[in-house]
């Protein structure tokens, strides 16, 4: 069997590429609304993680030591074997819920640690020459907070896509899934792999490009000003 | 003199052949067999990879493998068949036969020992008497009209010979009770998926006819090697594909160890002879003593 057999058989054949990009749907689905979702809990808790009320600092950080420091795997399998097993959830929405509280747990530190880093000094300033709290943190603490958190934020989503590899383990025929199946069947699993590799790649240069392509379009603006 | 040296010497060769003949024997019967690697088996159900091979160390003896090494996917455990890892992946029949018609370099033979049988049955959960004793009534009736032996030609035969069966598509009964079947789809030709992503395979087929004949929507549910165990238990599937040794014909009673607590068998609907699947150039291709 020449290497364009096997790629043929393992991509186009019997349209095996429509089922791999069901697969990365599937992926991209549960990587988009566990970001959405996780981000804004990740913020509250963040705000939680910053009060000055002792209860909720404390809530929020055995919220992020517990989430940041279990496998991701073992809380999905505990949430769908365990917690919403009786519940009717699609497997897919478990999927989402999972990723969302980890992702939570990582945004929020990596928020406080933004809000850390960026310069109280300014936010004093502003608040001398009258500017209320909410003003203080809209137009001068969240733009710096946001330029350093960015970063790291978007490492955050590049592990998320690569983390969601593990939803096979709930039922969900997601892009590793259909990898793994692939190469069930047509037994080249090293080739197989190395596809889904390549798509998993692409999948983080995309993500990375949309950062890069925002930064551009802000640089525009700016000497546009 | 010479002739006293010469029956001297005669003795001594005629004591060595016996004393080797004594220690080769010896050898052969504590063990002291070459070993070439070890033996790659998909995870049980129950048994655990150090159960299982306590269990069979007495066996292992005579082997020619060291110990069973276990793996969660078919792809795992040809990959390492290829880098080394096992000399031997060991499943059933059908399954190493598919291996070897999709991979130049890979063989398919019988066990270096005499090979054991391996009965395809299902497990329940042990509340679901009624529908087990449905399911096994079915298969009874299906291997008697011929349906199980026509779809072994159709889903394992003809598979292997590389022609491609059409999508099973369930028949949908209006009202009637939905079951869910788990499958691996990393076991071809008994269970896989198609290149358009619908289960396939010898199990899906056979659950699908008896769902029909039982008036039963199905559903089937994608669940990896590893993970049958804990969806069974746990409600997310009704019914998962399962094979053990044992006999085909004296079911009934059978210890089972790999059968987790809380399950019903039915009955065994295939009997397939335990396999190898080696590499073409593996010293183990041609050392074989029972077969």
């Amino acid at each position: 069997m020449t290497l364009s057999d096997k790629l043929y058989t393992i991509l186009i054949q019997g349209g095996s590429w429509q089922t791999i990009l069901g697969g990365l749907w599937v992926t991209v689905q549960i990587s988009v609304f566990a970001l959405l979702i996780g981000t804004v809990l990740g913020a509250l808790v963040c705000l939680l993680r910053t009060r000055r009320n002792r209860v909720a600092r404390g809530v929020a950080s055995v919220y992020i030591a517990v989430l940041r420091g279990t496998p991701v795997l073992m809380l999905l399998l505990l949430l769908y074997y365990g917690v919403f097993a009786r519940a009717g959830l699609k497997p897919v929405m478990v999927a989402v819920i999972t990723f969302a509280l980890n992702v939570s747990a990582h945004v929020a530190e990596l928020l406080r640690s933004a809000l850390e880093a960026a310069d109280r000094g300014q936010a004093e300033a502003a608040r001398t020459l009258g500017f209320s709290a909410w003003d203080t943190f809209r137009l001068i603490m969240l733009p710096q907070v946001l330029r350093i958190a960015k970063p790291v934020y978007q490492s955050t989503i590049v592990n998320l896509i690569q983390w969601t590899s593990v939803v096979g383990y709930v039922t969900i025929t997601d892009l590793t899934r259909v990898i793994n199946n692939t190469a069930s069947r047509t037994m080249q699993p090293l080739l197989t792999i190395i596809i889904g590799m390549l798509i998993y790649l692409a999948l983080s240069y995309i993500v990375f490009g949309l950062f890069a392509l925002s930064d551009k379009l802000k640089e525009k603006a700016h000497t546009a000003a | 003199m010479k002739k006293t040296v010469t029956f001297i010497l005669a003795l001594m060769i005629a004591f060595f052949a016996c004393l080797s003949v004594c220690v080769a024997e010896d050898a052969a019967n504590t063990g002291a067999v070459q070993k070439y690697g070890d033996i790659g088996r998909l995870s049980k159900l129950n048994i655990t990879e150090d159960e299982l091979n306590e269990v069979l160390k007495d066996i292992m003896v005579d082997s020619i493998c060291n110990r069973y090494v276990f793996y969660d996917t078919m792809n795992d455990m040809i990959m390492a068949l290829n880098r080394g890892d096992i000399v031997a992946l060991e499943t059933d029949q059908n399954t190493v036969r598919y291996i070897a018609s999709r991979n130049d370099h890979i063989v398919d033979r019988p066990p270096y020992m005499n090979p054991n049988m391996l009965v395809f049955c299902m497990l329940l959960r042990g509340e679901d008497t009624e529908l087990r004793d449905q399911i096994s009534a079915c298969i009874a009736e299906m291997n008697k009209d011929g349906t199980v032996e026509a779809m072994k030609q159709a889903y394992i035969e003809d598979v292997i010979a590389g022609k491609e069966p059409e999508a099973i598509e369930p028949q949908v009964f209006q009202d009637a009770e939905t079951i869910r079947v788990a499958v691996t789809g990393d076991r071809p030709p008994m269970d896989y998926v198609s290149a358009g992503g619908e289960p396939l395979g010898f199990n899906t087929a056979l659950i699908a006819e008896i769902a029909k004949r039982l008036e039963l929507n199905i559903e089937m549910v994608n669940v990896t090697c590893a993970a049958r165990g804990i969806a069974l238990a746990t409600g997310v599937c009704d019914i998962v594909f399962w094979m053990e040794v044992g006999d085909f014909e004296n079911w009934e009673g059978a210890d089972l160890e790999d059968q987790p607590d809380n399950t019903i068998v039915t009955e065994p609907y295939m009997s397939v002879p335990l396999w190898w699947a080696v590499l073409k150039d593996s010293p183990v291709v041609n050392v074989y003593r029972d077969n």
